[in-house]
């Protein structure tokens, strides 16, 4: 049997041991995980900084915080989440107790992703756990530093047998993807989304797929564009454009154009410098292929600002380009990389039109003062999720659930979603063990004719 | 097929299914579609089934209607957005989850509630406003046919369709793009939609089926234990997703519990089960041929009697059944019911979790520790304490599987919620903008501590620790406000 089956089995005779269910357990897991979030902060750090070239702050701020804050928010909530839920009965049956009952649902593999590789592979399994699950734990391998960093760490506070990580690359998750799992959550490209999935039927594995697209963001006449801009600026470049949800392009009628990029170029000097190379906050791109896949999409476009690139050091400067024809191929794929396209609409209508013709996306942007037409974009387009006049921030609320639709994914989680998701909710409806009324209407015979009425 | 789902989803892309007064519309058109042809829908049903009137009527058209009520009287209320709880950081601003409605729905029916089946996925995926595709199943043929004829004469013809077919035009079915798709029926043809689904990344709910246990304890009222097991068991001849599938029971229990199935069975039936018109039969030779072969080599306490012509299997009752024999290897779906004696409470449960997850879990006893007990230590679909099959007529109780049993839920406002999308909206306004200060670059040791302060609300969370944070909470918001005026 090959290492990586015995890592399942073994996980699985864990889970299977019972010792994940007491809430005592779990509570001792995710404090531990705490623990380790804030004892191996420099750890986590580093492995980042040479992953990704994010800097201390970028790296707390854009992960670990989120990472421990889901974690206190689960340590918080747990023993309510775990609570088994009544619903409302049947009127005339009132000695029956009917209630959702949340349980594990036994072996959870995770999957992360390389572009926020601590966060991707924390949050879901901070659920994880909460559910009373075992997981496997699957970093992306492109993110090396923090792959390794997360075998070496996670051992060190949690439990081996029931939350291993295993590394590798495709010949490794091919074979992880052969074993039976209870559900599976997968974050990266729509692509290797359906190869999960695929994979997933044939043990009818539910799974979690948080994938990409391309997130529109609109930008309205009527709206504050110093404001609008310096928020779009943050997010786009954040993590040098390498996010799931970071506005992937601009709409805008064609006299907004100048001014937008007039000021987006104003507040990245702001945040970088003049050579954004030099800032210590300036991301890089994850490796070459990518960055040559990113240059390749500047080819034939009016660049307003930046277009430049150093493939040594995988540095691709903060670019805006305008006048973008949709057919081009920075239209045609999922940017995800410093690279602003333009793209100008006559109107409100024709920028709908253009979102409903596409694939529904992960993040939807809307920026204007007037209500109406927020409401408006959210009523006749669709979209994982949905942020107006900021961008990025409605993954900050637990609250929201987390996910995408269509080709930008299904299911969701975040906060007690998580624990929703890697939870089985079973339907428990316990009766009284006593003759009754209705066992008259209720047991045969009956007569063979309807009176119809 | 392709062409009718791109109709179906031009129909869709109009906007016309979104409207709350279209959706309310065609569910009242629904409802009196199902009031109106209530005789040929209850026809088509004892045809295929070999159901009385009064089984075909209470046992799906009922259940039809009590959806319809609940859903319109619902529907406004669940179409409605959904305010979240919302931290410090966005509290001045809208949060909410806004259900919307995925596209075209693909709906594959089952032959045992051939309507039931069929229409009460559709109730669920009209409310959340898509367009939807049913496939009856074949197997329940005249059920099928009336479908087709009568939903174009009362719903929208573009937007709702009914396809009929076999494995062929499934197939065909199959590979178009759907946003959601709803299978009731086997693991095997669950696993093989699930794949289909996989190449266009549509989202799947599957209603499969599993060995239903039913344990039924010492400390029990035997009476009323066998009564409504025997009630479960035999309903609709078996064929019933969530039917008690075996007894687990202790060996002193059962021959007792032999004899009083055998009374209520003449009491349900009378003497001459044959000609009780409350008594169905096997849905084809096919099925009848398995289900009888299941009692070869077995000891049969009661029944066994059969008519191949006519698909009529007595219900029957197997005593000391070996769980190794091929009766106790698949979901039996017909008036077959096995009893394995086991020593205690503690072998049922292992002997359950040896198993694939069911469907559905039954146990019985006066003991509501033990009932909780079984719950804790096993893991099923659902469950009925002390009852069989309940659980699915409660509408708040949503209704599915797990792991080899399914995957997702449905009924009431479960369905509308399997049919949308539950989309994030986040709304901000353009102003406060100093809150965001914190997270613009270039960064400071000063940002890291504030962002501490306001994301992880790091305090002594003692009383007077609340106090602070809400006054300094407040401080803040004044703040800010005062740096815009």
């Amino acid at each position: 049997m090959s290492k990586i089956s015995e890592t399942v089995n073994r996980a699985r005779a864990a889970f299977n041991s019972g010792k994940t269910r007491p809430l005592k357990f779990r509570l001792q897991q995710l404090e531990n995980l705490r623990r380790m979030m804030k004892e191996g902060e420099k750890d986590i750090a580093a492995a980042l900084k040479a992953d990704l070239h994010k800097a201390e702050w970028p790296a707390y701020y854009q992960e670990i915080i989120y990472a421990l804050e889901e974690t206190e928010h689960a340590i918080d909530n747990l023993p309510q989440w775990m609570l088994d839920e009544p619903v409302e009965k049947h009127p005339q049956r009132k000695d029956d107790q009917p209630y959702i009952h949340s349980e594990p649902l036994g072996v959870v593999l995770i999957m992360g992703a390389w572009n926020f590789p601590f966060l991707l592979t924390i949050q879901p399994l901070v659920g994880a756990i909460a559910a009373g699950n075992a997981v496997v734990i699957k970093p992306s391998e492109l993110s090396e530093q923090t792959a390794i960093m997360l075998a070496t760490l996670i051992p060190k506070y949690l439990d081996k047998d029931l939350y291993p990580v295993i590394n590798g690359g495709i010949p490794e998750t091919t074979e992880l993807l052969k074993e039976k799992f209870d559900h599976i959550i997968y974050t990266g490209s729509t692509g290797v989304g359906k190869i999960v999935m695929t994979a997933a039927a044939k043990h009818l594995t539910p799974v979690t797929l948080e994938l990409g697209g391309k997130s529109p963001c609109y930008i309205d006449k009527d709206c504050d564009l110093d404001i609008a801009c310096r928020r779009i600026t943050w997010g786009k470049y954040l993590n040098s454009g390498q996010g799931c949800v970071v506005p992937d392009y601009i709409l805008c009628d064609p006299s907004l154009q100048g001014q937008i990029v007039e000021k987006v170029k104003k507040n990245l000097k702001e945040f970088y410098g003049d050579d954004a190379k030099t800032s210590p906050d300036y991301g890089r791109i994850i490796n070459k292929r990518h960055f040559k896949r990113v240059m390749g999409l500047i080819e034939g476009q009016k660049v307003a600002y930046g277009g430049n690139g150093d493939e040594a050091s995988c540095y691709i400067a903060p670019t805006i380009l305008i006048d973008v024809d949709p057919r081009s191929n920075v239209m045609q794929e999922e940017i995800f990389g410093p690279l602003l396209p333009i793209v100008c609409v006559k109107s409100l209508e024709e920028a709908i039109q253009f979102i409903n013709q596409r694939p529904k996306p992960l993040a939807l942007y809307a920026f204007s003062n007037n209500e109406q037409v927020i409401k408006k974009i959210v009523a006749e387009t669709s979209s994982g999720g949905f942020c107006a006049n900021d961008v990025i921030a409605h993954l900050g609320l637990h609250s929201l659930p987390f996910g995408g639709v269509g080709d930008s994914g299904m299911g969701s989680y975040h906060g007690k979603d998580s624990f929703r998701t890697c939870s089985h909710r079973r339907s428990c409806l316990i009766r009284p063990l006593k003759k009754e009324e209705t066992d008259k209407i209720r047991f045969p015979p009956f007569p063979a004719k309807v009176t119809h009425k | 097929m392709e062409q009718l789902v791109r109709r179906t989803r031009a129909a869709f892309q109009s906007g016309r299914s979104r409207p709350l007064a279209f959706r309310l519309q065609q569910l009242r058109a629904l409802q009196r579609m199902v009031q109106e042809c209530q005789k040929e829908i209850v026809a088509a049903l004892t045809e295929d089934l070999h159901k009385s009137e009064f089984n075909a009527y209470s046992q799906e058209v009922i259940t039809i209607l009590g959806e319809l009520d609940h859903v319109l009287e619902k529907l406004p209320e669940w179409v409605a957005p959904e305010s979240v709880k919302k931290n410090l950081l966005t509290m001045m601003d809208e949060a909410y989850i806004h259900s919307e409605p995925l596209g075209v729905v693909l709906i594959i029916g089952a032959w045992n509630y051939p309507f039931v089946l069929s229409i009460q996925p559709l109730i669920g995926a009209i409310a959340a406003g898509n367009a939807v595709i049913v496939k009856p199943s074949e197997l329940s043929e005249r059920t099928a046919t009336l479908l087709a004829k009568i939903i174009p004469q009362y719903l929208d013809k573009e937007l709702y369709c009914i396809v009929n077919g076999g494995i062929k035009e499934t197939t065909e079915l199959l590979k178009q793009r759907f946003d959601h798709i709803l299978y009731t029926g086997s693991s095997g043809v669950g696993r093989i939609v699930m794949e289909a689904a996989a190449k266009h990344l549509t989202p799947v709910t599957l209603e499969l089926g599993g060995k239903s246990p039913c344990y039924i304890d010492k400390d029990c009222n035997l009476d009323v234990a066998c009564r409504r097991l025997t009630w479960g068991k035999y309903l609709n001849c078996g064929q019933t997703c969530i039917a008690p599938d075996y007894v687990l029971c202790e060996p002193s229990l059962q021959s007792q519990i032999v004899e009083k199935i055998k009374e209520t069975v003449k009491e349900f039936y009378g003497e001459e089960i044959i000609k009780s018109p409350d008594y169905e039969r096997i849905i084809n030779l096919r099925h009848f041929k398995r289900v009888t072969s299941l009692l070869e080599g077995q000891k049969i306490a009661f029944g066994g009697e059969m008519d191949e012509a006519t698909r009529y299997l007595a219900p029957t009752i197997l005593t000391d059944v070996n769980p190794n024999s091929k009766v106790m290897q698949e979901e039996i779906f017909g008036p077959v019911l096995p009893i394995v004696p086991v020593k205690s409470a503690d072998e049922a449960i292992q002997f359950i979790n040896e198993r694939e997850k069911p469907l559905a879990l039954y146990v019985f006893s006066n003991n509501n520790k033990l009932i909780k007990r079984m719950i804790e230590e096993t893991s099923s679909g659902g469950v009925t304490g002390n009852d069989v099959i309940m659980h699915f007529t409660l509408n708040s109780l949503p209704f599915g599987g797990v792991g080899n049993s399914g995957m997702g839920a449905y009924h009431g406002k479960h369905s509308f919620d399997t049919f949308s999308h539950r989309r994030s909206c986040l709304i901000k306004s353009l102003k406060m903008e100093s809150a965001n200060k914190l997270r613009y670059p270039p960064n400071s040791q000063s940002k890291i501590d504030w962002t501490n302060f306001f994301i992880l609300k790091r305090f002594n969370k003692g009383r007077i620790g609340l106090f602070l944070m809400a006054f300094l909470g407040v401080l803040v918001a004044i703040t800010i406000k005062l740096q815009y005026f």
